[in-house]
């Protein structure tokens, strides 16, 4: 992957802003409050670097993932440590769950709604600005150590430099704040053509 | 470990070579393998993190340590070197897992499995006996191996602890 100039980086950055803003509003219908989402932070990085920013390879995450279909392929990724897990459980509960109770399958299915919202928007908005169409295959879940789960996009994608697209994003609510990332894998096929389509 | 000995940190798509005292380690192991090559006599030991079964088929295979095939020949390479006898190698093998549920198995989904299958294929040509393994399943895996009693220590989120 080229070295990304300020232009370029630009673009990224409103896209990461519009999907923060959908998301943000999508949230707040699903959990039923106010939800505001700071201006996210993006960057490119490098696979090893994201993962030690996270809290290294073995700490342990939430990832949900989804296929990219459609005129561009390859992967998005929504990774939240544990502690938030909680935090969101215990927020769509109402009631405070301690780090370490055991998760249930609704619980965990809540959370990978969440990713999903969150995916869903962030793509939806790539979209918009792209006139590429790609949508987000039904998500999949593993709570696991950081290393194994963000080796697999890597892998798949058959990457030759293994760089990703990183989205920093905080959720603030009146009475909860959650801070998550959502990663873009975008198959080295499919970098160059939503390069040209946002006019490089 | 003593306060002497260090633990040898292998990265994703790498490979070392150690003695004992000396442990060697990679992190965080889900679709890749990590293979561990052993001389009991000697004591050294190489563990390979490879993400992918076939150099051949891909067409960027500048880092020959990504690969099965070629991480492992680099390897076994640098072991003889090192002092590793071929005749007395042995094998441990832990990873390939597939970490998420897609429906539906595809080549992709299968890497893992994949993996564990170009081992064995490796192992098989140099006649290298696979002692123990602990592979596939959904889970990552941590590993350290101790060439000083041959044991791999396997550590998974939500596992007991394992040595093989």
């Amino acid at each position: 992957m080229q070295e990304m100039d300020a232009m370029e980086l630009d673009i990224l950055r409103e896209i990461g802003t519009i999907g923060a803003g959908n998301a943000t509003t999508s949230l707040s219908v699903m959990l039923n409050s106010r939800l505001s989402m700071g201006v996210p932070k993006v960057s490119f990085m490098n696979i090893d670097d994201f993962v030690e920013s996270i809290g290294g390879a073995e700490n342990i995450i939430a990832g949900i993932m989804s296929n990219i279909v459609g005129e561009v392929s390859g992967f998005v990724l929504f990774a939240i440590n544990l502690r938030t897990v909680y935090r969101m459980v215990s927020f769509l509960k109402g009631t405070e769950l301690e780090q370490g109770s055991p998760l249930t399958e609704y619980d965990l299915s809540a959370v990978k709604e969440i990713g999903n919202i969150l995916i869903s928007s962030y793509l939806a908005s790539i979209e918009t600005l792209t006139g590429l169409q790609m949508r987000p295959s039904v998500p999949v879940m593993s709570i696991d150590m950081a290393g194994a789960i963000l080796n697999f996009p890597i892998i798949v994608n058959n990457r030759e430099h293994d760089e990703v697209l990183r989205i920093e994003s905080q959720i603030e609510g009146e009475d909860v704040s959650f801070e998550g990332h959502i990663v873009m894998i975008p198959s080295a096929d499919s970098y160059p053509i939503i390069k040209r389509h946002l006019g490089y | 470990m003593g306060d002497t000995d260090s633990i040898i940190k292998v990265r994703m798509a790498d490979f070392a070579v150690c003695q004992a005292p000396d442990k060697i380690t990679t992190i965080g192991l889900g679709s890749c393998v990590g293979l561990v090559i052993y001389d009991p006599v000697s004591r050294v030991c190489g563990l390979l993190h490879a993400m992918l079964p076939d150099s051949s088929k891909i067409r960027n295979h500048a880092n020959r340590a990504k690969f099965v095939d070629t991480g492992f020949d680099d390897m076994l390479q640098e072991l003889l070197r090192k002092g590793g006898r071929q005749e007395r190698l042995t094998a441990k093998l832990a990873g390939g897992a597939q970490m998420f549920d897609f429906s539906g198995e595809s080549e992709i989904t299968s890497i893992g499995r994949q993996n564990v299958e170009a081992v064995k294929a490796q192992l098989k040509k140099h006649g290298i006996l696979l002692l123990a393994e602990d592979t596939g399943k959904n889970y990552g895996r941590t590993i350290v191996f101790d060439p000083q009693n041959g044991e791999l220590e396997i550590r998974a989120v939500g596992h007991p602890l394992i040595k093989i």
